[in-house]
């Protein structure tokens, strides 16, 4: 298997990676695709708050990360945090939707867990991971050397890949700019920072030191900018 | 006067006893108060049309007053509803309409009901209602969510809606006419009057206040105020700016015109440019300190009513304001008002104008200060046009389904509705009459099931199905929608305080999040430094260094009116025909100032004649431009420079990012792009202009920024709870209106809100109708296409002001973003 006409091949950390358009990062010598953030019921957060926000955002950030995994072949999905977006997890239609999606993702599903996934550790959430068939790792787990967190290390301790920040960049050209979501590689730290998976939040703007990359992913490629 | 002579309360008028307290003010009834008060008598409801300070007031109110003496005494609770879109002006029209009442010892109680009233009086106002009430619409709509709505307005005779000019043409005046209309519901016999200034379309606006049930009186005062235009001129236009619109350029020739003790209202346009200048006066003039302050609208409201006793006890001499002026207060002593910066229009000026020696009959002036050249031609343009009495209509919003669906939740509260009756009395508010009832239907299932896709999900159930009528029976729901009743205008503020406590007043939350710790601004006329947030309030302490940072509040720039933009063109003709034959004898002094600014332009470029379209091609750094000048104003402009982005991109992909103001607009094309073969009378054609201007709307972001607002008048996103918890999530919720925009254009693409967003668009931003005549006008023209090397004076402003930028693009982000890069490449 290689890369498609769209993705980006780097190495990272010893390891060699590919940034995908559909901003997940796979991992080819573990066949792990990494995403970020999926943020899985925001949009019945937002409903609760009285924001007409149908189903559809959800039902199209799961049919893409089936497609992703099928067109790479991943062995394994690991999210870097922040499966879900809150309580609004519990809601019985969101409940049934995942359940019901889920036989259909062919491989492992596995969490490590970041500060919106702390709802999953309570009372109310028992029983709930084992229905979606998601495998809850260590808040910070170490794979051939790599770190993976969510939040982005503070101090430099070795190569990382992370989530948390969804970062997102900024391009100006003559009379014109863009936002679009962007994979960092944070130099200093050395930590690769994914774009947000979830189509409905937004980012934060970053802006690259000496030393950083940044690579914008449109949905059909993925390009180095600065 | 003998107080025993008629007992109040016996079944007949008062009138003659009114009369008698009118003439013991000193005052004698113009012919146009006999006249209201007769037709009021009659049963007729209607508008009254003249100019503020004519006392119109009175020609609504006592006419209404008068009947009450035949009112039975046993007969208690709400007769007279008076309506002031300020709640600022509340007080004193309490106290006008209280002085006959007292003088006579008539019955009657009188009390206000704004969102300042406090909580005990509310509470007294829950159980019941005074004779004579003075309220806000945002008010009278929570005053209709109450259960027992129907039993206290069943007793009303007459409405008032005070500056119904004002309210007419936004959704605020839609919000009224549907209250009205549900008034008329609950009191069949009900009279509506209306008080307004000159507007040009005075049948519609009569006919928007009393609905569709009745046929309106007119009552016109022949009292007209001559109004009298002059300018300050710059000493020598070469240090004159082209561009901007500050206008300190001109703070020696208004420093030496202002004298405190003669009383002076300065109107700026924005209120940034209210603080600049009152800043600047404070530190050129320091022994004028406490004789000149600052109002606007975002000041503290103790802070406003101080300046505004402050002007009335003649202790202030100079404020300098915005149009947290225009209307209300009387301020009896002013002796000269001054305008800094474009009139806008010709209606806004000649209010402005009556604010000076604001008394009938006498005439008024006003002293209007160019912030660069081109408004010298609309300074001599307005005062034309105020000559030939060419005010701007004044256009109800037409059947605005976010302000519906708000009030089927208030009618829901206030007893619950049945539909088709519902529906029937919808239709009597003059902007619904052609509801239909299949739009009616979709709303009602917005409030019901959240509209048509969102079935499944119970948290939108708002308003059910109860016993045979909606009603709302979730107190959550019904609490959410009391606090977010009356958000029709305005986006989110946060109050501004300093650290010990005393409050500043109100700042929209883009700017606070902007600064950073230490920082200073200008605000209220202090120099603040930013200590942070906490909870929902702001904190500053005094500043201690200087600075030139001052908030841009959103939203507040007007573009010139219609009237005035034609006026506008023809001032340039005459200037350009000046310069041509050399004759300027018989030229108002403001074109005469201008004349130089029209011989740069000819050296530089050209200028155009009447019956010629001038296009500029000028390429620079930045990109390549086309800059065209129709001098139709800003709103057709912006249509315009939309609707070429989208028709040129057809042609060839391009991006294009457009500037536009009052005088004409500005395409930007990163890459070169060949307008002069692009520019045939074709590209101007009207055909398939709806759907043209339909997809331009889709493409750039102009119906994102409009459903912003759709969604928060509807209830789609709420705006929060008092409180400092919920700030934050009104904020995040904010932040998504764009998001949930998108979301429904991508998953529920019918959405009705969606429609009225792009319709909105289309009417408001593109006033579709004048933009067909333009471009029919412009296809007509001769072209004149010249490439400029350096920027003309009309081309300048254009291209300074990059404040309203915004992006079209039919490349695909791939492209855009390769291009960027080799431009980054070519640089580095």
């Amino acid at each position: 298997m290689s890369t498609a006409p769209g993705d980006v091949e780097i190495t990272h950390g010893g390891h060699s990676f590919w940034l995908l358009p559909e901003r997940a990062l796979y991992w080819p010598s573990k066949g792990w695709l990494l995403v970020a953030d999926t943020h899985w019921g925001k949009c019945q957060t937002l409903r609760d708050a009285g924001a007409p926000v149908p189903m559809g955002p959800l039902h199209s950030d799961l049919q893409r990360l089936r497609d992703v995994v099928g067109r790479v072949g991943a062995r394994r999905v690991v999210v870097l945090g922040d499966l879900v977006h809150g309580p609004s997890a519990f809601a019985p239609g969101m409940d049934e939707c995942i359940s019901k999606w889920r036989p259909s993702l062919p491989c492992e599903l596995a969490l490590l867990p970041g500060n919106h996934d702390r709802v999953l550790m309570g009372a109310r959430a028992v029983g709930l991971l084992e229905r979606w068939g998601v495998e809850l790792l260590p808040a910070r787990l170490c794979a051939d050397g790599l770190w993976l967190t969510h939040e982005p290390p503070n101090i430099a301790s070795g190569a990382a890949v992370c989530g948390h920040v969804h970062p997102v960049v900024r391009l100006r050209g003559r009379g014109d700019s863009m936002r679009l979501p962007c994979y960092w590689l944070e130099g200093a730290f050395e930590a690769l920072v994914l774009p947000a998976f979830s189509s409905l939040v937004d980012g934060a703007t970053v802006r690259a030191c000496p030393g950083d990359r940044m690579w914008a992913a449109t949905g059909t490629g993925v390009f180095e900018c600065g | 006067m003998s107080k025993t002579q008629t007992k109040p309360g016996t079944k007949r008028s008062t009138l003659p006893r009114i009369r008698a307290w009118f003439a013991s003010r000193g005052w004698k009834p113009h012919a146009f108060q006999e006249e209201a008060w007769a037709l009021f008598a009659q049963g007729h409801s209607g508008l009254i049309l003249v100019p503020t300070g004519s006392g119109k007031t009175y020609a609504a109110y006592l006419g209404a007053l008068a009947e009450l003496g035949e009112t039975a005494p046993s007969a208690r609770g709400l007769r007279i509803l008076y309506i002031s879109p300020l709640r600022a002006l509340s007080r004193d029209i309490e106290s006008a309409l209280r002085s006959p009442i007292e003088d006579l010892g008539l019955p009657l109680t009188i009390e206000s009901r704004t969102g300042d009233t406090t909580s005990t009086v509310k509470g007294r106002q829950r159980t019941s209602l005074p004779s004579v009430l003075v309220t806000t619409p945002e008010s009278l709509s929570l005053l209709l969510t109450h259960a027992d709505a129907a039993q206290k307005f069943s007793g009303l005779q007459a409405v008032i809606v005070d500056e119904w000019h004002e309210l007419l043409s936004s959704k605020r005046g839609s919000q009224v006419e549907l209250a009205l209309a549900r008034l008329r519901h609950f009191a069949p016999r009900l009279r509506t009057w209306g008080l307004s200034a000159t507007i040009a379309n005075a049948d519609d606006a009569a006919r928007a206040l009393v609905g569709t049930g009745s046929n309106p009186s007119i009552v016109r005062a022949p009292v007209d105020r001559p109004v009298h235009v002059d300018s300050l001129l710059p000493g020598s236009l070469k240090r004159f700016p082209w561009a901007g619109h500050m206008g300190l350029a001109m703070l020696d020739e208004v420093l030496a015109f202002l004298d405190p003790s003669i009383p002076t209202l300065l109107f700026t346009n924005t209120r940034s440019q209210a603080e600049k200048w009152f800043h600047a006066i404070s530190m050129r003039r320091p022994d004028w300190e406490g004789r000149v302050a600052l109002h606007h609208g975002s000041i503290d409201r103790d802070e406003r009513e101080r300046v505004e006793a402050g002007v009335k006890s003649g202790s202030i001499g100079i404020v300098v304001c915005t149009s947290s002026l225009d209307l209300g207060v009387d301020f009896a002593p002013v002796e000269r008002v001054v305008q800094v910066g474009s009139p806008k229009g010709v209606a806004r000026l000649m209010q402005r104008a009556g604010r000076a020696r604001h008394r009938p009959g006498e005439p008024c002036a006003v002293t209007c200060v160019p912030t660069n050249a081109l408004e010298l031609l609309e300074i001599a343009a307005v005062r034309s046009a105020i000559d030939a009495r060419a005010v701007e209509p004044r256009d109800p919003v037409r059947q605005p389904l976010d302000v519906l669906a708000q009030h089927m939740v208030t009618v829901a509260l206030g007893g619950g509705f049945n539909a088709d009756a519902l529906f029937a009395e919808v239709r009597t508010a003059w902007s619904f009459r052609d509801l239909t009832r299949e739009s009616f239907d979709w709303t009602l299932l917005l409030v019901t099931k959240g509209g048509t896709t969102l079935s499944a999900y119970e948290r939108f159930h708002k308003v059910e199905l109860v016993d045979g009528l909606y009603r709302v029976p979730n107190k959550r729901v019904a609490q959410m929608h009391r606090l977010n009743v009356g958000t029709i205008t305005g986006p989110s503020t946060i109050e501004l305080r300093y650290v010990n406590g005393r409050s500043l007043g109100h700042i929209e939350d883009s700017f606070i999040g902007r600064l950073h710790e230490g920082q200073h601004f200008h605000f209220a006329g202090q120099t603040l430094r930013f200590v942070g947030v906490q909870g929902d309030v702001a904190l500053v302490r005094p500043g201690t260094k200087q600075t030139n940072l001052t908030p841009i509040w959103g939203g507040t720039r007007l573009p010139i009116s219609e009237s005035l933009s034609k006026a506008v063109r023809v001032a340039l003709e005459r200037a350009a025909h000046a310069v041509e034959t050399g004759v300027s004898d018989d030229l108002p002094e403001e074109l005469a100032a201008f004349l130089p600014m029209v011989a740069a332009q000819a050296r530089r470029s050209v200028v155009p004649a009447a019956n010629e379209v001038l296009f500029e091609l000028y390429a620079s750094r930045d990109g390549y431009r086309l800059l065209g000048y129709p001098f139709e104003g800003r709103l057709v402009h912006a249509g315009l420079a939309s609707l070429l982005s989208l028709r040129l991109g057809r042609t060839r992909p391009a991006t294009f990012t457009s500037t536009f103001n009052d005088y004409g607009f500005e395409l930007l094309c990163p890459s070169e792009y060949p307008f002069a073969e692009a520019l045939t009378p074709e590209l101007f054609t009207r055909e398939r202009l709806a759907q043209d201007a339909l997809e331009s709307v889709n493409s750039a972001e102009l119906a994102r920024l409009q459903f912003r607002e759709i969604a928060r008048v509807s209830g789609l996103v709420f705006q929060g709870y008092p409180g400092a918890r919920t700030r934050a999530a009104g904020r995040h919720l904010q932040a998504s209106s764009g998001l949930i925009y998108d979301v429904l254009r991508e998953f529920d693409p019918d959405h009705l809100l969606l429609a009225q967003a792009r319709r909105e668009v289309l009417e408001n931003q593109f006033e579709q109708g004048r933009l067909a005549a333009a471009l029919e006008r412009i296809a007509s023209s001769t072209f004149r296409i010249v490439r400029i090397d350096k920027p003309s004076p009309l081309a300048l402003p254009l291209i300074i002001e990059r404040l309203n930028a915004q992006t079209m693009s039919s490349e695909t982000v791939e492209a855009r973003l390769a291009r960027m890069q080799a431009e980054m490449q070519a640089e580095a």
